[in-house]
């Protein structure tokens, strides 16, 4: 085998982990620039859309594309309830109070998951029955392709929303500036509410394409939201670009460190990483740092 | 003592005669518990104590001086494997104990010098990560006994016998009580208010002459120390520790506990951590719903109360003093 086909075979498997990673981290980001709430409930509203996916799955018996999307479309509404409910009405609005409501928000979407689906491991089936295709001597998974492929799609179609949509306008004229975008009659709460909703899709996919790589149980986006965070991180905070950059670099320099260096160091590499990064670039690659008025 | 009026109100450890009967009363039900109560409650008060500890570290952290960490587990855990450590290299127990609290308060400046530069959600990640680094890091170091963890042992000094869980917990409450007592003090020093003045306004205290360099990674030894200071009552407490015992929740707990109790009022700190201490013991009994009624717990804290318990006590006793106005 040589070199080159070992190298291309990481980067697929890398590109593949590392859309999951930019999926979640987009997500955080688009949530974050617009509402400056760093969410750790993001990973478990992923996870509750995949429950309901698996039920309509398993217990309905719904064909796989059809749950999928009823699933995304639950996501959504589950999101904005999320925003109107909690967030809004909730008397404590600094940053750090929201964040820990998150953190409330997490715990309980957690614990009601295990409550009404148990903590055990489901198979959720892949979209495509797995099989290695190979190309020039390296051994690709189809699924690695597909999940890669899938992940691209999605950034393509949040672009295209935020991009050529009123509603894309919109969402970037709130997060540039909630009050001036108010003042301007602009509907900030539906915005937000579609921002959310926004935000939970993106969970979700995550989560749906996380999910058959490992076994569905409550605890399942752990791990993806920690390194979504990194990758959010790594990116800046309020670039959506920068977001999908850090995780595709995180999936692939992830990989590339369990196989050169070791594999025990793999699960901690992420967390150097963001330290690295950040003693350089404090506010993430391509992130702007606010501009504080004194 | 409502409001503070004169200069030296604010200097005063404990304020108004309200707060010494709050303090006094409290201090006799430490004093007298282990002779009340069995063995499960007298472990349970020490853990609140130890967690107390790292709630107060954490509140001088993230309340004063406005420094959010998500990985206050990692300074405990630190603090406990050091202190195992160095028992088992021969080293007293109690002078074990201040080399533990150097060993963790030098690792405050590793995380403290980097911290300078970030702020908001980068230092939220950061501090993240590096409490998840910790935890890796002694997932994989032999010496330490890796995920296997390791036994540590309670001491034995000055012909007492610290096995019991009644003379631990007394030995936990006169160092917690001293540690407790030196934070208390450092608030109301000129260090607490260049920590506050750094917080409210990093700009105008640099302006002032605080040295925003030194009183951010100041913070960050001080947090750590006392975290690590925590981890060393911790480990022998609990006997056998396992880098699991110090995972990401429980660093989430640390910040509920001083945000829950109020942020930014040391007092709100101890509260904190007696009240998710109590509420995590209380919930044991509840098997698969506790998890979830945790987080609604938390969710109705910050839908309701902006302030925490300490804020809505300050609240009430406001509302009295100055009815009907």
């Amino acid at each position: 085998m040589t070199t080159f086909a070992d190298f291309l075979q990481v980067l697929v498997s890398g590109l593949s982990v590392g859309s999951v990673y930019a999926l979640v981290a987009l997500g955080l980001v688009l949530l974050y620039r617009t509402t400056r709430i760093l969410n750790f409930a993001h990973g478990d509203i992923g996870v509750v859309g995949t429950f309901i996916a698996y039920t309509l799955l398993r217990q309905l018996n719904l064909p796989f594309g059809v749950s999928f999307l009823l699933a995304l479309v639950a996501a959504a509404i589950i999101g904005g309830l999320i925003y109107l409910i909690l967030v809004r009405p909730a008397k404590n609005q600094s940053e750090l109070g929201l964040l820990i409501l998150t953190l409330g928000l997490a715990l309980a979407l957690g614990g009601l998951d295990a409550l009404l689906f148990g903590t055990d491991n489901k198979v959720v089936p892949t979209l495509v029955t797995d099989s290695i295709i190979r190309v020039g001597g390296a051994a690709l998974s189809v699924v690695s392709l597909v999940t890669a492929a899938f992940g691209v799609i999605l950034m393509v179609a949040l672009w295209a929303l935020l991009t050529f949509t009123k509603l894309g306008v919109a969402m970037r004229a709130v997060a540039q500036r909630e009050d001036v975008a108010e003042a301007m009659g602009l509907p900030v709460k539906k915005v937000l509410v579609a921002t959310w909703a926004a935000s939970a899709i993106l969970a979700t996919a995550a989560a749906l394409l996380f999910a058959p790589t490992t076994l569905l149980n409550p605890t399942m986006m752990l791990d993806p939201l920690s390194k979504g965070f990194v990758a959010a991180v790594i990116g800046g905070m309020n670039s959506l670009p920068g977001a999908v950059l850090g995780g595709y670099l995180l999936g692939v320099l992830e990989l590339l460190v369990g196989i050169y260096v070791s594999l025990e160091f793999k699960a901690s590499f992420a967390f150097l990483a963001v330290v690295l990064v950040l003693v350089f670039r404090p506010h993430g690659l391509l992130g702007r740092p606010d501009v504080k008025r004194v | 003592m409502l409001f503070r009026e004169r200069y030296e109100h604010d200097l005063r450890l404990i304020r108004g005669t309200q707060a010494w009967v709050v303090a006094g009363l409290a201090g006799a039900f430490l004093i007298a518990l282990p002779f009340l109560f069995k063995g499960y409650i007298i472990y349970n008060v020490s853990l609140f104590l130890v967690y107390a500890l790292v709630a107060l570290s954490l509140s001088v952290l993230v309340g004063l001086t406005g420094q959010v960490s998500l990985g206050h587990a990692g300074f405990l855990a630190a603090g406990a494997y050091a202190q195992g450590a160095l028992v088992d290299a021969g080293l007293h127990f109690l002078l074990a104990l201040p080399l533990t609290v150097l060993i963790v308060a030098l690792l405050g400046i590793v995380i403290g010098l980097p911290a300078l530069r970030l702020e908001g959600p980068y230092l939220a990640i950061a501090t993240l990560g590096f409490g998840l680094a910790i935890q890796q890091i002694l997932n994989n170091w032999r010496f330490v006994g890796a995920s296997t963890g390791m036994f540590m042992w309670r001491p034995e000094f000055f012909g007492i016998d610290f096995n019991s869980d009644r003379n631990y917990y007394f030995l936990v409450l006169v160092i917690a009580g001293l540690a407790t007592w030196m934070l208390f003090n450092l608030e109301r020093s000129h260090i607490g208010r260049a920590f506050r003045a750094t917080r409210d306004a990093d700009l105008a205290a640099q302006m002032s002459g605080i040295g925003l360099a030194r009183y951010k990674t100041l913070a960050f030894i001080i947090s750590a120390g006392v975290a690590g200071l925590a981890g060393a009552l911790f480990g022998p407490l609990v006997g056998y520790i396992t880098p699991e015992s110090f995972n990401l929740l429980l660093s989430i707990k640390f910040l509920l506990m001083t945000i829950v109790g109020g942020l930014g009022f040391l007092p709100g700190a101890l509260l904190g951590a007696g009240f998710i201490t109590g509420l995590d013991a209380y919930l044991a009994s509840f098997r698969n719903w506790s998890q979830l009624v945790f987080g609604v717990v938390v969710i109705a804290i910050m839908m309701l109360e902006p302030a925490g318990l300490y804020g809505r006590w300050l609240k009430i006793k406001r509302f009295w003093k100055s009815w009907p106005l």
